[in-house]
């Protein structure tokens, strides 16, 4: 007779044997797991990469939940965990230099944010006006990638989180006042851009009248 | 306020912080556009994360699945590692107690008696010995009985 072992049969039966408490690990991944992944996938701005990062984020969690005190909510701490993995995912891609060296990075950044700007949703507004918002969008996550991976993960946590301020420092393990500073030279990156952008769309509507 | 807000006051108007900037951006039409268009921006930011994360339910399945099983072959390799470690220390005991051992003197006067089998190269000579005068006949100049002259004599014959 064969017996279909699924991945949770498994987690349990290891549980079991191994004595430790039967918590619903399983639950945890299912209420998480697209939070973490859309954090990660605002930081690293790569699928693969996010899911990776996303299944090692749980591995950590699970290996370290006996270190959790409950001090912050659960979704605090595995977004914790998150942002460090993808902290340090961030500083350990040294191709990302090369890539800069060789003046690839322009490249790469405008197709990745017209990739992302062209998953906006149809708001119904007029063509033109749809263009714009996905210049502008695109023109953020360009802001978005010359941010330090501290920066960015609290930019994304704002923005693509909404997440409060002070839960952003319990995430990050900063105070307020620190996440607000960085938040703040975040938007102003992010406004300079804008800026520029909109000087580039003005000089060329000027280029096309007659 | 006079002006237009400077960029810092604007960000922190963006962010939706500080009162004078909140009053101001009532007054300025300039200012409260700029400021708007950002908000905006950083709403689509928002949204475009949002909808590049979205993916087919399958995928969640799967991710959770992958997880799961990433965590049980964990569990299961680390318990196969703490049974091995436990066996290497137990062959490791075995070995050092069946080992053979030389006896090891139990008492001080034993163990002041104990010599290692190397320990007399560290020795030094005994007074008696150092003492002592060497004599002929002695245990030094061992005196061998006389060699007959008729043993020699017969080898010189010819």
């Amino acid at each position: 007779m064969e017996s279909t072992l699924t991945p949770a049969k498994l987690l349990a039966q290891a549980n079991a044997s191994a004595g430790i408490a039967r918590e619903d690990f399983d639950g945890i991944v299912r209420a998480h797991q697209r939070r973490i992944y859309r954090v990660l996938l605002g930081i690293v701005r790569d699928p693969d990469t996010a899911d990776t990062l996303t299944q090692e984020c749980f591995l950590r969690a699970y290996r370290s939940r006996h270190s959790f005190r409950g001090e912050s909510s659960v979704a605090t701490w595995l977004v914790r965990i998150a942002v460090r993995l993808a902290i340090d995912h961030g500083r350990s891609r040294r191709n990302r230099f090369w890539r800069q060296l060789f003046g690839g990075a322009a490249a790469d950044e405008s197709a990745a944010g017209s990739t992302a700007a062209e998953e906006l949703p149809d708001t119904g507004a007029s063509p033109e006006r749809a263009l714009a918002a996905r210049e502008e969008v695109a023109a953020v996550w360009a802001a978005v990638d010359q941010l330090s991976p501290q920066q960015r993960a609290i930019f994304v946590l704002r923005f693509a989180e909404e997440m409060p301020l002070e839960e952003i420092g319990r995430a990050m393990q900063l105070e307020v006042g620190t996440v607000k500073s960085h938040l703040h030279r975040a938007v102003s990156a992010v406004r300079k851009r804008l800026a520029t952008e909109a000087q580039k769309h003005k000089e060329r509507t000027e280029e096309r009248k007659p | 306020m006079s002006g237009h807000l400077r960029d810092e006051q604007l960000t922190s108007a963006v962010l939706d912080e500080g009162d004078e900037a909140r009053e101001h951006l009532e007054t300025c039409a300039e200012c409260r556009d700029e400021a708007e268009r950002a908000q905006a921006a950083l709403a689509g930011f928002g949204e475009s994360v949002r909808a590049e994360a979205g993916r087919p339910d399958g995928f969640w399945a799967w991710q959770r699945d992958a997880i799961l099983a990433r965590v049980a072959q964990g569990t299961v390799r680390t318990r196969r590692l703490a049974w091995a470690g436990a066996m290497v220390l137990v062959i490791l005991g075995a070995v050092l107690l069946t080992r053979p051992r030389q006896p090891a003197p139990r008492s001080p006067a034993t163990i002041s008696e104990w010599r290692s089998p190397t320990d007399w190269l560290l020795r030094t000579p005994g007074d008696a010995l150092l003492r002592s005068t060497p004599r002929v006949g002695d245990f030094y100049f061992p005196l061998e009985p006389a060699e007959t002259g008729s043993s020699k004599g017969g080898n010189n014959e010819g």
